[in-house]
């Protein structure tokens, strides 16, 4: 009875392993076929290492609208940019936060962990309005600064407890030796919180990489569409769809966070673990 | 604190008040530009989506205040229902399942059952990558005639199972459910993981002496352990399932008809699809108190609730 358990939990547990890769494992090989051989061998490896569709979906031939190249540009713009804005205001604020008390500090604090709790959806309407009437659709910073925002409040709450979490000697002797307040905070806060940046990045690389919903409200103009946003509305174009040029798409969009995890597996798993579980 | 106390008898003039702030002006500028975008870009809209949905408003002509008319018109509006009963089915079945094969796999790596470490690395790869990309995927793979699922099951002799994954409106809730217990079973796992990797070996070896195994292990002795962090993942699941709006919308546009419309894609397509902005408002509205209360009882069970309360 038991073996027959046991039995029953490795099959789904090996199964599981298949469900995992199988579907990967078709992306990244039908993304090297082309299309008649899409429809005719879907299982077998591909006839020949093509990169075809790759430089097709980049320089979008024969599509219309559809530049992949130019998205992927985009969305590692608009990511990096996000991640650097996010990196230096949480930083900030969690120094401040963490590391001093001032009037109305309490009542921030309060106030951003409310802003945790606001789904962003609800501000789709009025933030597209207010992005209109500004002429910022169709803007990469302005996004970023709206990923900026809605990442903000869990991301100080993270820097701000790594603040309170670490003695303050190296900035008190920074202090008697003559250093400015955001002296201390540049040559010393900043680079001992490193630790905690790479948390604030891990748990939030992967939303910004993928952001759908204010994308495709804010970003209308091809040139400076996302990624996401480019193969969604690639797939959803039923008349001109190459099949291998969408799953080398696919898989562009893929690679940069797979080859993260691959380099940094036990970072990413344990700063995840401690973003979620705060 | 007691220079403050003193200073007290002063008379007290905006300018005296400001003084006594410029004391913390590095604090104020750190906190400043966060301050900035919170205003600018989720308080202020907050706000203002409040007050639009009192107004009848199609985006060019000026709005026309309707008081509680779009709340009135979104209790009779069946595909609100409709799209809210789709979003409930989502959220538990999702929740269920993921927190079910997530504390399944968090027991089995954490027992060092033979393969845990290709477990524990390929169940969370699925998490890494974007939902889009995953709900494009799966949308080829499932596609009814040429999709490599239906072939499969073709080339088995199971042609009963070759269904229209997405195009029944029966089945396209439900398979989109499946595709993201796909994905995210990994991101609970690994969430149960870190929890159970806390509980000490003494009670392992205590229950090993005592001759508890296997699945009375499981339950009797980690599940109670780890019960606050069972009940934060699953607070978490329901929050983060609540909000789906990417995988729905490129896997279905939210159809068969409205058979897998959620409030999500329900919002959007009222804002921009039929340019009613004032009632899309009332659904944000809707949303937000929803998922506004429950992340504030997430908030209270976790450790910054309890930061606070100290």
């Amino acid at each position: 009875m038991k073996k027959i358990g046991m039995v029953l939990i490795y099959a789904f547990l090996w199964v599981w392993v298949i469900l995992m890769l199988a579907p990967l494992l078709y992306m990244l090989l039908t993304s090297f076929k082309g299309d008649q051989e899409i429809l005719n061998s879907p299982w077998t490896l591909p006839h020949k290492l093509d990169f075809g569709n790759y430089v097709g979906a980049w320089f979008g031939k024969g599509l219309t609208d559809i530049t992949l190249g130019t998205n992927f540009l985009n969305s590692i713009v608009i990511t990096v940019s996000t991640l650097v804005f996010l990196t230096l205001l949480s930083t900030l604020a969690g120094y401040a936060l963490g590391r001093h008390q001032f009037p109305g500090s309490k009542f921030l604090y309060i106030a951003i962990i409310g802003l945790i709790a606001v789904p962003v959806h609800g501000l789709l309407v009025p933030i597209w309005n207010f992005m209109d009437q500004m002429a910022m659709l169709n803007n990469r910073l302005a996004i970023s600064l709206i990923y900026t925002a809605f990442s903000l409040p869990f991301s100080i709450v993270i820097m701000r407890s790594y603040f309170e979490s670490i003695p303050t000697a190296m900035e008190e002797a920074a202090r008697i030796d003559g250093c400015k307040e955001i002296g201390v905070f540049w040559h010393i806060g900043l680079p001992m919180a490193k630790g905690a940046v790479s948390t604030v990045i891990i748990i939030n690389v992967v939303n910004i990489w993928s952001e759908l919903l204010f994308a495709t409200v804010l970003l209308t103009k091809p040139e400076v569409r996302t990624l996401p946003l480019a193969i969604s509305l690639f797939s959803q174009n039923m008349y001109s769809t190459s099949f291998g040029m969408l799953f080398a798409g696919l898989t562009m969009a893929t690679l940069p966070l797979l080859v993260m995890y691959f380099f940094f597996q036990k970072r990413i798993v344990k700063g995840m673990a401690m973003g979620a579980l705060k | 604190m007691e220079s403050g106390m003193k200073q007290m008898n002063r008379p007290v003039t905006i300018a005296y008040w400001l003084k006594s702030l410029w004391r913390y002006k590095v604090s104020y500028l750190f906190v400043l530009p966060s301050v900035v975008l919170f205003a600018v870009f989720m308080v202020v809209p907050l706000v203002r989506s409040f007050s639009y949905s009192l107004y009848d408003w199609d985006g060019i002509t000026s709005p026309q205040f309707t008081g509680w008319g779009n709340f009135e018109q979104l209790l009779k509006d069946e595909y609100f229902w409709n799209a809210l009963k789709n979003n409930i089915i989502f959220t538990v079945l999702t929740t269920v399942f993921t927190c079910l094969f997530g504390f399944l796999f968090a027991v089995a790596i954490d027992r060092r059952l033979k393969g845990w470490a290709v477990f524990k690395f390929t169940y969370f790869i699925p998490v890494m990558i974007s939902m889009t990309v995953v709900g494009v995927l799966f949308g080829k793979i499932l596609e009814p005639s040429f999709g490599i699922l239906n072939s499969l099951f073709g080339k088995l002799g199971l042609e009963s199972l070759q269904l229209a994954w997405l195009g029944d409106p029966d089945l396209a809730l439900y398979t989109i459910i499946g595709v993201t217990v796909w994905q995210y079973s990994g991101f609970t796992m690994l969430l149960f993981l870190a929890a159970i990797e806390e509980i000490s070996p003494e009670i392992h070896d205590a229950a090993t002496l005592d001759g508890v195994s296997g699945f009375k292990r499981m339950t009797q002795i980690m599940l109670p352990i780890v019960k606050r962090v069972v009940f934060m993942v699953i607070m978490l699941q329901i929050i983060f399932s609540f909000k789906v709006f990417d995988i729905v919308w490129v896997m279905t546009l939210g159809g068969p008809g409205s058979a897998s419309e959620v409030l999500g894609t329900f919002l959007y397509k009222t804002a921009f699809r039929s340019e009613q902005f004032g009632y899309a408002s009332s659904i944000s509205v809707v949303m937000t108190l929803i998922i506004f209360t429950i992340s504030l009882i997430y908030l209270y069970f976790s450790n910054l609730g309890r930061h606070e309360k100290e």
